[in-house]
């Protein structure tokens, strides 16, 4: 069962279940880890950085008043946490020699060339999006429309005129070919 | 919900890769270094709620009661009841007063009124 809805994990995790919270932050890693490393540059620090938006949105999370998209406010956060990082790290590089610095970049590397502990996306991007190509017209479809243009079912449903719950199934097809190129990795 | 979990990781490297929004690598324990953090530092945070939500009331009938008891005693007037009748007997003396003055110009008048009678006489 994939879930959808934020809105109901969120109340749940406001509710006292904290466990929940791994729902977001998987579904949400990759995108804001990404977005952390525009800023960084560095992958360790953009780890660092989506980590603390992570934590700084659990901390707010009563404040998000559901007016838009959750993604969209943690997005926002992340933002700010990047900004941030960028201020202190300038505040820092005044203060640091050359020398200390090159210790922490040798510790960084060190800790990156562990393949096995790292997602491989630049290779996994290239299985994904052969698959993706491969499809049959009427389940990349749907893929598209809900995956990459964030469509909801009703907006499917009215936009290539099928039953909602023939996307629901074609999106469930298209989803089992795509993760099991994961699982098989 | 591991399983589930899984299930929801990969569909959004799946979800990020279509929507070209991906590093070149990630951790695969970063959501478990959040949740330790998390686990760690903010357990309490949404952790006890029932005990926020009975504070929250408690304080609320705490406050109404003090807002009544208040309310009662400044806008009700001090009245004292009693079974028997209560005779008020206005005991205030009243004076006689007279304005000498007055009544001696009325004498005055009255004088020379009479002696002007006589003068016509």
């Amino acid at each position: 069962m994939i879930i959808d809805d934020d809105r109901e994990i969120i109340e749940s995790i406001i509710d006292g279940d904290a466990a929940k919270y791994e729902v977001i932050v998987k579904k949400y890693q990759i995108r804001i880890i990404h977005l952390c490393f525009k800023y960084t540059k560095n992958y360790s620090d953009a780890e660092e950085v989506a980590q603390e938006a992570f934590l700084k949105a659990y901390r707010s999370l009563e404040t998000f008043r559901f007016d838009s998209k959750f993604y969209s406010w943690l997005h926002r956060i992340s933002i700010n946490c990047s900004l941030n990082y960028i201020n202190s790290k300038e505040k820092v590089k005044e203060k640091e020699t050359i020398s200390e610095n090159s210790c922490l970049i040798d510790e960084r590397r060190s800790a990156e060339d562990r393949p096995d502990e790292y997602y491989n996306l630049s290779e996994l991007s290239k299985v994904i999006e052969k698959t993706f190509e491969g499809l049959p017209e009427e389940l990349k479809v749907i893929v598209k429309l809900r995956e990459i243009d964030d469509l909801s079912y009703d907006e499917i449903s009215n936009k290539i005129g099928i039953p909602i719950g023939t996307v629901r199934s074609r999106l469930h097809r298209a989803r089992e070919i795509l993760l099991s190129i994961i699982k098989n990795e | 919900m591991s399983k589930n979990l899984k299930e929801i990781e990969h569909l959004a490297i799946v979800k990020a890769v279509l929507k070209n929004e991906y590093p070149k690598k990630v951790s695969k324990n970063f959501s478990d270094r959040v949740m330790a953090e998390i686990y760690s530092t903010y357990n309490s945070l949404y952790n006890n709620n029932i005990w926020t939500y009975g504070l929250r009331i408690a304080s609320v009938f705490v406050f109404a009661t003090i807002t009544l008891f208040t309310l009662e005693n400044i806008t009700t007037n001090q009245v004292q009841y009693t079974k028997s009748t209560i005779i008020d007997n206005i005991s205030t003396p009243s004076k006689n007063v007279s304005d000498k003055n007055e009544c001696n110009g009325v004498n005055e008048n009255k004088k020379a009124l009479k002696d002007k009678n006589i003068k016509c006489k």
